[in-house]
């Protein structure tokens, strides 16, 4: 069977229920096949997420743990991109099985042999049809040599003091995303059609204290409008694709995460150290004299002798010990009388696989409402340890629990029995792909194809 | 520079002229906004060609008390040379009541940004702005608004804007305050340093590298940073920017990709 798989980055499963009456397409999902929740790997990031959908494993796998990760064997710090990513993608097992994939916009894709794509949100070919005869179509089509499929650095600086602007933007991108998504989708051949849309992600960072009336800094503004009338833009596209893509063919809409409330900002290298687990000398922290430090995400990389180029805790029992005392450090902290950190894990507890030794040591992960500050920082301001006013209303990576900020899954179709109750897990769905296509499912994959068409 | 790219500059520079020109026929009582960086400048020096040298409205600098002492510096040596009719748009109230980004980000920009601009349109009853907004990706649908009406409330509604096309425009009705410009919408960030470059244009100090690190873009001191550089003069901003965007980006330099990522990040929030 042929599929279309809608991604649309960051859609609240919690949203899309409040305002079901007026998402007339996700209301088809529901009254006539599966509308339900997915939920992410650790960490809850757009690259992880992604990167776990489009391999079916879990980041000890695949390779990519966050979107800042410490490169191996330095102090340096990496930003994730596709060729980090080291597993095998559906695309390529689709393309290996004879069929055919088009990928649009798709986060951590690159150019791939055989594949028909637009790189999406971090890689070095972004917005550039591949291969070249796309371009040259799209070119043709469109006049233009690059797809625009997210937001530019000028509009996210000044979305502080000209929201509108970010708004006109993000919807303007979005209409194109939409028509040269379905005009390729009706000109080119495919087995596996998929295009991801940005948008929601970057509008509910910014603006989700306008939609959720239980923040502490919620507004009543016309933004928390312009956010609704983003899901039923988001849902004329699913509609117009429902349409679009023929009898024959399975449609599925999934986002990589969803999201939470974050009103405080924890310094974790301050608590580190306040602890003496962290090194800092007039306000920079010294990386090579410190037994651990965080780049941003809750994530705690240890500076282990024999692994970083000027380690200073023994590989085996003083490890343990630091990872110990680093966990109960984060699992103390206090703001205002609350916890923000719901737990530290180790990373043998989080992921599993030949890459788990690229992965951060610790990782904490917070309660909703808090998330790490960004930047590997430490203050020594007014406001040590915590930021109350973060530049985020909402966060889904902060790093959080992936059970607090799930993903949408809709799936509808030939064969798709309606109302059937579904929970999965964001790498269950190459496998469910794959089996829907009929292609055989490689034995390393970690999830498992949905029963779909059981009854009940 | 090539014969083309000055060709290129040209032709944005006479559409950005014939804007302006229309926009100041067409409303009563223009004026424009000025930040003092180079895109602002660059929008002021092209007022001044589009009026021979002199430009007949005022300008407006809005003054959040917390900028770099070089805008100031800069601002009041320009004005002088240029002979600019400059208003500066300060909210002493809310100054005085101690606003900071520390406290509230998004309302520190609201009060003195937005709030010290609404009570000097308020004063002076402005019916046109000009702003040098850019669009630094070209879209499909030549939908670029050089136009921008607003309300009383600076509220606009992306749906309901006018026809594209900006010669053929009519002043909307209900609620109307003035109407935003945006004569500079068409050029990219490497555009202006191209024609900053090419026009000799003065351009504030805060944009060229010590150690290691410029300002990409100017704003209040708690806000802004500054982006990792080496580019200490226009030549070299010039090189930066095609090395670190140009479309095609085969053979890229592994950390430009890596600092246009980073910058990414950052202005998303993700650093």
């Amino acid at each position: 069977m042929k599929v279309v798989v809608l991604g649309f980055d960051g859609a609240s499963p919690d949203l899309v229920d409040e305002w079901i009456d007026h998402l007339p397409a996700l209301g088809r999902f529901k009254d006539r096949g599966v509308l339900g929740r997915t939920v992410p790997p650790v960490p809850a990031q757009t690259p992880v997420a992604w990167a776990t959908f489009m391999t079916g494993k879990n980041p000890g796998k695949h390779g990519v743990f966050s979107f800042i990760a410490r490169r191996s064997g330095t102090y340096e710090r990496d930003v994730a991109e596709p060729k980090k990513l080291k597993s095998k993608t559906i695309w390529k097992i689709v393309r290996e099985a004879g069929k055919k994939a088009v990928t649009i916009n798709v986060p951590m894709t690159d150019a791939e042999e055989g594949v028909t794509s637009v790189p999406g949100f971090l890689s070095s070919l972004e917005g550039v049809p591949q291969p070249k005869s796309l371009g040259e179509k799209v070119a043709r089509k469109f006049g233009i040599d690059r797809v625009r499929g997210d937001l530019g650095t000028e509009t996210l600086d000044r979305v502080d003091t000209d929201p509108d602007l970010f708004f006109e933007e993000v919807n303007e991108i979005t209409e194109e995303m939409a028509e040269i998504s379905l005009c390729l989708l009706q000109e080119e051949s495919w087995d596996l059609f998929m295009p991801v849309f940005m948008g929601l992600d970057r509008i509910q960072h910014f603006f989700w204290k306008c939609v959720d009336p239980n923040h502490p800094r919620h507004e009543e503004s016309e933004y928390g409008e312009l956010v609704r009338k983003f899901y039923v833009k988001i849902d004329e596209i699913a509609g117009e694709f429902l349409k679009s893509a023929g009898e024959d063919a399975l449609t599925m809409v999934v986002s990589d995460h969803g999201f939470c409330p974050v009103h405080t900002e924890v310094v974790v290298n301050d608590y580190l150290a306040e602890e003496g687990f962290l090194e800092a000398r007039d306000g920079e922290i010294d990386l090579e004299g410190s037994m651990a430090v965080s780049y941003g995400y809750g994530d705690v990389w240890l500076n282990v002798k024999g692994r970083e180029p000027r380690g200073v805790v023994s590989a085996g029992e003083e490890y343990e010990k630091t990872r110990d005392g680093i966990m109960e450090c984060l699992g103390k902290i206090e703001v205002g009388g609350k916890r923000p950190i719901k737990a530290a894990k180790r990373r043998e507890e989080l992921w599993w696989g030949p890459y788990l030794n690229e992965a951060p040591d610790l990782t904490a992960i917070f309660n909703v409402g808090y998330q790490a500050a960004r930047r590997p920082l430490i203050t020594n301001g007014p406001r040590r340890y915590v930021n109350l006013n973060p530049r985020w209303s909402g966060g889904h990576d902060g790093t959080h629990d992936p059970g607090d900020v799930p993903g949408i899954l809709g799936i509808v179709g030939p064969g798709i029995p309606k109302g059937k109750r579904v929970e999965a897990r964001l790498w269950d769905l190459a496998p469910t792909i794959l089996d829907l296509m009929g292609i055989p499912i490689p034995a390393d994959i970690d999830g498992k194809p949905l029963a779909l068409k059981d009854p009940g | 520079m090539s014969g083309i790219d000055g060709e290129y500059l040209k032709e944005l520079e006479r559409k950005s002229v014939a804007i302006i020109r229309e926009a100041k026929a067409q409303f009563s009582k223009p004026a424009a906004l000025w930040s003092t960086g180079k895109d602002s400048t660059t929008a002021l020096w092209l007022c001044r060609k589009a009026f021979f040298g002199k430009i007949p409205f005022p300008v407006i600098h809005i003054d959040t008390g917390c900028k770099f002492p070089e805008i100031y510096e800069f601002r009041d040596r320009m004005a002088r040379e240029w002979g600019l009719d400059l208003l500066v748009a300060k909210n002493g109230e809310a100054l005085r009541k101690g606003v900071s980004p520390e406290k509230d980000r998004f309302e520190c920009c609201t009060l003195l940004k937005t709030q010290a601009l609404k009570n000097l349109l308020e004063e002076e009853r402005f019916d046109a702005l000009f702003l040098a907004i850019r669009r630094d990706e070209h879209g499909i649908r030549a939908k670029e608004r050089y136009y921008s009406p607003r309300d009383s409330d600076f509220k606009w509604d992306y749906k309901d804007q006018p026809a594209e096309m900006w010669d053929l425009y009519v002043k909307p009705s209900e609620d109307f305050s003035h109407m935003r410009v945006h004569p500079i919408l068409h050029w990219t960030e490497l555009d202006v340093w191209q024609y900053v470059k090419r026009e000799k244009l003065p351009i504030n100090p805060l944009y060229f590298a010590r150690n290691g690190k410029r300002y990409r873009s100017l704003g209040c001191m708690p806000c802004t940073v500054p982006v990792d550089s080496d580019a200490k003069t226009v030549d070299e901003i010039v090189e930066e920017l095609k090395v670190s965007r140009v479309p095609e980006r085969a053979g890229r330099a592994q950390d430009k990709e890596q600092a246009y990522m980073m910058q990414k990040l950052r202005s998303l929030g993700y650093m």
